[in-house]
């Protein structure tokens, strides 16, 4: 590894271990097959072609990677979801919709490293046998298309795709199809309608996950970019070996991405809970700005619970005893903030300071969530844009105190309800903040308002029922 | 009764913008049909929906948005219904329905940006561009300038949070954008332009002179009827080629 030089200012920090980002920055190194296979690409692909594909996914189980999307299910059980006996085609995607607010990672990994994840997706997809794979790239990655489509075709070339991969008699052929800008497109079964050119509402998943009934009616697993990454890494390291290393539930290293308020944000590749959330403000991003405290930190993309930076989380030790800790002593691993009510999702650290007013973020986050609806629940509908309009009016002054329990009511009344996880991504962030920063909140409402008409329609209907004087 | 306009009606009714003039008006050639069918290849068979997504991308490429009049063609291509395109079209947004100006600017507002003043640019940008920052609504996040020139749009995450405030113009993403660096970015595409339409009035000029000398020509064929001279310079100019390539061969050994 002492051998690899990264561009200036481009140096990854000493705690990082560059794995998947071994390539990113580095010093002379391009999209391109040879300079891929000059640092041994595809060569993991060749062994896995002479194995069982039974023993690969065996060795994926064994190796304990979780999906690096978010929800955080292990890779390799989902491989084995496909019904036994199936005799229909099998189909892979891989999820590179990126479109969670403060995840960034994949990025990276599209537009400097296209082989590493082409190399990952024939791996997966001669585990699973699926001889045709679709990448859903998302709209605002134009660059990364075009790398990404020449990228498939240098690997046409040298027969790692097409008919008989390398005389092993394997099929395969990955089409790269675009979106169009949805962030629901990035939930598997709206990623799965959109392919198949139908509205890309999420459908619904219990009793039949895609693994079952996927793309066209067939059996279809869809991974993140990430993780197929990760796949290629455990298929080099060997699944022992992988599982070795970090945290014991959640191995392997993790792409952060921290955004927000710190002096040095960016993307950083760590061992999964080999630092903290502490270690990874202050020692890997330079603590907060000058004259500048933390306040309050999103710890997986903009749908996770914001953690105040002040408050006392309660952990049981092995023996009983009971640890007092603040969100700086947890580490970054998948499991161990969703203890503490928040989850790590995809990695995506937002961070606020003492300057930001905690209503106008969450405000920010409902036009979004409102933005961002597909429309198919109502309750999700019809919420959102309520919930925007709540808090707007919070954030405008004009607000009363019940509207602070209001805006919390219909987030309760989303969360749960909806046919995909978008009801939990929109109705969390509304129901931390207003919980954790409520003082904030009502600072901002005045009782008189709630007698108030806040439209011309409610002055008007009002009008017979307050008296003037 | 016939008068008052349907729903659907109203979603494929033509919405005019100034950036039109920028771009080609829709038209079916034989490549744009044989672009579809090579997409349409690419899905398996009896599966030709999924290429309504390319097929639209492919159209907001060439003719910068998808016109009321291009839905039918595509339904056409992907064996669906017009209706079906119009849905998948009102749906994404990033498929525009009204014409984007010749520098469609992306700007990112979603939290990360915003903390790091993606929201500040917005006004700004809506002054440099000479449009009206009243007229970005939440329904219609797009403006065009009175030229067609430029066009804003204010977009959800564009995917590199931890460089903010980021705008993507056209196909390019600038990050860690400034009022200077959007000085500097309209700078350039105006010196862009100006490149383009040198190179686009210097075609004209060209194609008017091939004009003249085949008119010219056609004059002199008139005069004196001498029978095809054209043809033999044609087949002079690959012989010299080769000439020249035996030539520099040996050089090489």
């Amino acid at each position: 590894m002492s051998d690899i030089t990264y561009k200036p200012g481009k140096e990854p920090h000493p705690r990082e271990t560059r794995r998947i980002f071994r390539n990113i920055d580095r010093e002379g190194y391009d999209p391109s097959i040879k300079c891929f296979m000059k640092d041994g690409g595809y060569e993991t692909l060749k062994k896995c072609l002479k194995m069982e594909p039974a023993d690969i996914t065996n060795e994926v189980k064994k190796s304990g990677l979780r999906g690096r999307g978010g929800a955080g299910f292990p890779t390799g059980v989902k491989w084995t979801f496909i019904p036994k006996g199936n005799t229909k085609p099998v189909y892979l995607v891989c999820n590179c919709d990126e479109s969670e607010p403060g995840t960034f990672k994949d990025r990276f990994i599209v537009h400097q490293d296209p082989h590493q994840l082409i190399e990952g997706m024939i791996i997966a997809c001669y585990a699973v046998q699926a001889h045709y794979a679709v990448i859903y790239m998302r709209e605002e990655f134009p660059e990364a298309a075009r790398i990404m489509q020449n990228a498939l075709k240098e690997a046409e070339a040298k027969n790692f795709l097409g008919k008989n991969i390398q005389g092993s008699g394997f099929d395969l052929q990955i089409v790269l199809h675009r979106g169009a800008g949805a962030y629901i497109c990035g939930e598997e079964t709206g990623l799965i309608n959109s392919i198949e050119g139908v509205r890309p509402y999420p459908r619904i998943k219990p009793p039949f996950f895609p693994a079952a009934i996927g793309l066209y009616g067939c059996p279809t697993i869809v991974n993140n970019v990430e993780s197929l990454c990760q796949v290629r890494q455990v298929m080099l390291m060997g699944g022992e070996a992988y599982a070795a290393e970090g945290a014991q539930r959640s191995p392997g290293t993790r792409i952060i991405g921290v955004s927000g308020d710190v002096k040095r944000p960016g993307v950083y590749e760590i061992i999964s809970g080999s630092i903290t959330y502490g270690e990874l403000l202050y020692d890997i991003c330079g603590g907060p700005r000058i004259g500048r405290k933390f306040k309050a930190i999103i710890p997986g993309g903009a749908s996770a619970k914001v953690m105040r930076c002040d408050e006392i989380l309660k952990d049981r030790n092995p023996d009983g005893t009971v640890r007092e800790m603040t969100i700086f002593d947890v580490p970054m691993d998948l499991d161990s903030i969703a203890k503490f009510g928040s989850m790590s999702g995809s990695g995506g650290v937002i961070v606020m300071d003492d300057t930001r007013s905690m209503p106008k973020v969450l405000n920010n986050l409902n036009r979004f969530f409102a933005w961002e609806s597909c429309g198919q629940c109502s309750p999700c509908r019809e919420g959102n844009p309520w919930m925007y309009k709540l808090s707007t009016r919070i954030c405008e002054g004009k607000g009363s105190p019940e509207d602070v329990d209001l805006l919390k009511s219909v987030a309760d009344n989303i969360c749960g309800r909806t046919v995909c996880a978008f009801g939990e991504a929109c109705s969390w962030p509304t129901q931390a903040f207003t919980t954790k920063f409520r003082e904030e909140f009502l600072a901002l409402t005045k009782p008189i308002n709630a007698l108030k008409a806040h439209s011309a329609e409610t002055a008007e209907a009002r009008k017979f029922l307050t008296r003037e004087d | 009764m016939s008068a008052t306009p349907n729903a659907i009606d109203a979603i494929t009714a033509p919405v005019s913008s100034p950036g039109e003039k920028f771009f080609p008006k829709f038209e079916v050639t034989p490549e744009l049909t044989a672009k579809a069918q090579e997409l349409v290849a690419l899905y398996p068979e009896g599966k030709e929906q999924s290429a309504v997504l390319p097929i639209i991308h492919h159209v907001q490429e060439e003719f910068g948005y998808v016109s009321p009049e291009a839905m039918p063609w595509i339904a056409e291509m992907c064996k669906s219904t017009p209706i079906h395109v119009a849905g998948i079209v009102t749906f994404y947004p990033g498929i525009h329905r009204k014409c984007p100006g010749k520098f469609h600017f992306r700007v990112c507002r979603t939290i990360a940006c915003a903390l790091s003043g993606g929201e500040e640019l917005l006004p700004y940008i809506c002054s440099k561009m000479g449009v009206d920052p009243a007229e970005m609504t939440d329904e219609e996040p797009m403006v065009v300038s009175p030229d067609g020139l430029w066009s804003l749009e204010a977009v959800e995450c564009l995917a590199n949070c931890g460089f903010g405030p980021n705008v993507m113009v056209n196909d390019t993403l600038y990050s860690q954008v400034t009022r200077g660096k959007i000085d500097e970015i309209m700078a350039a595409c105006k010196k862009e332009l100006a490149a383009e339409r040198k190179e686009a009035a210097a075609a004209k000029k060209e194609a008017a002179a091939a004009r003249k000398e085949a008119k010219a020509a056609a004059a002199a064929a008139e005069e004196a009827p001498a029978p095809a001279p054209a043809p033999e310079p044609e087949t002079k100019k690959p012989a010299a080629k080769k000439a020249t390539t035996k030539k520099a061969a040996p050089k090489k050994k």
